[in-house]
């Protein structure tokens, strides 16, 4: 799990990445030097609380994300691997780029969520090396490191950002597929790279129990041009599907 | 602070509560059979996110968003108001993101 949260802290502008059970107690950490193991356990705590209020509302939460004047708080909800609840959290500053942020924390989250299914042996040897890492500080604006233009995230290539990764999106027929493709790529213009990604949940949202077929594919350009925040973008993204739809 | 009912005019947000930091309700809008208990349950959320990013060194708390498989929710707070909005789909949580924040400016 240490290697996994250390993928985290190699987004820019991410000070410390936390794994809490549903106790709020500190399962595993990461962080640069100022976010020590007690510094973590103080923010996990209330980030329980934080979540206990979230439960009342909406049970079955994905991800909460809040906002502070320098800088954001990003859970995300591994449910229960092992039996047990369990919440990665994200401090990031003023320079984290947040959808980057949200990529790299949903894909450790997969990871998560297998390791920590893999039973308390896996958490006996998270806990056993709670061992705090100093991390050179983030660039000043303005500054840049050597191979921040393109971020290395696992899972994600960058040099293939068009629809590589719909591959595990099932499909009813080669020609929904290729909507989807094509959907990736429109939407690719106005968000980047993280298009796939919002296709791939697009798709569960509108296609929750089956393969995705192309009867379904006006509901799912509505469900993607939500992601596009500019009305004029929007509605140009409409536009380029309009015809297939 | 984002007009109450100017929100609730956008077929995205199912319900708005306007309530008092502490907690306390004071208006709301549309779909909403239970203000006071928003009110308390965002009071309560508000309260540990910010203790939360005090600790982590993060400021004033501006706004918390939470979402899932169908539906997600928008908490703005400013001065002692605390405004929460229901969006559904939660795919539009982003573009009603993008309103407040304009409606601050």
């Amino acid at each position: 799990m240490q290697t996994i949260l250390r993928t985290l802290l190699d987004v820019t502008g991410v000070g410390a990445a936390i794994v809490l059970d549903g106790a709020g107690h500190l399962v595993c950490h990461r962080g640069r030097a100022d976010y020590d193991k007690r510094r973590c356990e103080q923010v996990g705590g209330n980030l329980a609380k934080a979540v206990d209020a979230v439960e009342l509302r909406q049970e079955d939460w994905e991800t909460i994300a809040a906002h502070y004047a320098n800088g954001k708080l990003l859970l995300r909800n591994l449910g229960s691997p092992g039996g047990r609840e369990h919440v990665l959290a994200v401090i990031g500053d003023r320079t984290l780029n947040f959808s980057l942020a949200t990529v790299a924390i949903r894909v450790a989250a997969v990871k998560l969520k297998k390791a920590l299914g893999t039973g308390s042996a896996g958490l006996a040897a998270a806990a056993a090396s709670q061992t705090p890492v100093t991390l050179p500080l983030p660039p000043k604006p303005g500054e840049s490191r050597v191979g921040d233009s393109k971020p290395t995230l696992p899972g994600l290539n960058w040099s293939q950002t068009s629809s590589a990764g719909l591959s595990r999106v099932p499909v009813a027929d080669p020609a929904s597929g290729a909507f989807l493709h094509r959907s990736a790529r429109e939407l690719a213009r106005h968000v980047g790279p993280i298009a796939k990604v919002y296709v791939e949940e697009s798709v569960r949202r509108v296609s929750p129990d089956g393969p995705f077929s192309l009867p379904l594919a006006k509901k799912l350009v509505e469900d993607l041009a939500f992601q596009i925040e500019d009305p004029d973008d929007r509605a140009s993204f409409r536009r380029a599907l309009a015809k297939e739809v | 602070m984002a007009n109450l009912r100017d929100l609730a005019e956008l077929p995205e947000v199912k319900s708005a509560v306007l309530s008092s930091e502490s907690g306390a309700f004071l208006e709301s809008v549309g779909e909403e059979p239970d203000g006071e208990n928003v009110a308390a349950q965002m009071g309560f959320l508000t309260s540990a996110m910010a203790q939360a990013g005090d600790r982590a060194g993060l400021g004033a708390l501006s706004r918390i968003a939470f979402s899932g498989q169908r539906g997600a929710c928008l908490v703005v707070a400013q001065g002692d108001a605390v405004l929460t909005a229901f969006v559904a789909p939660p795919a539009a949580l982003p573009m009603v993101e993008a309103v407040l924040g304009a409606s601050r400016r």
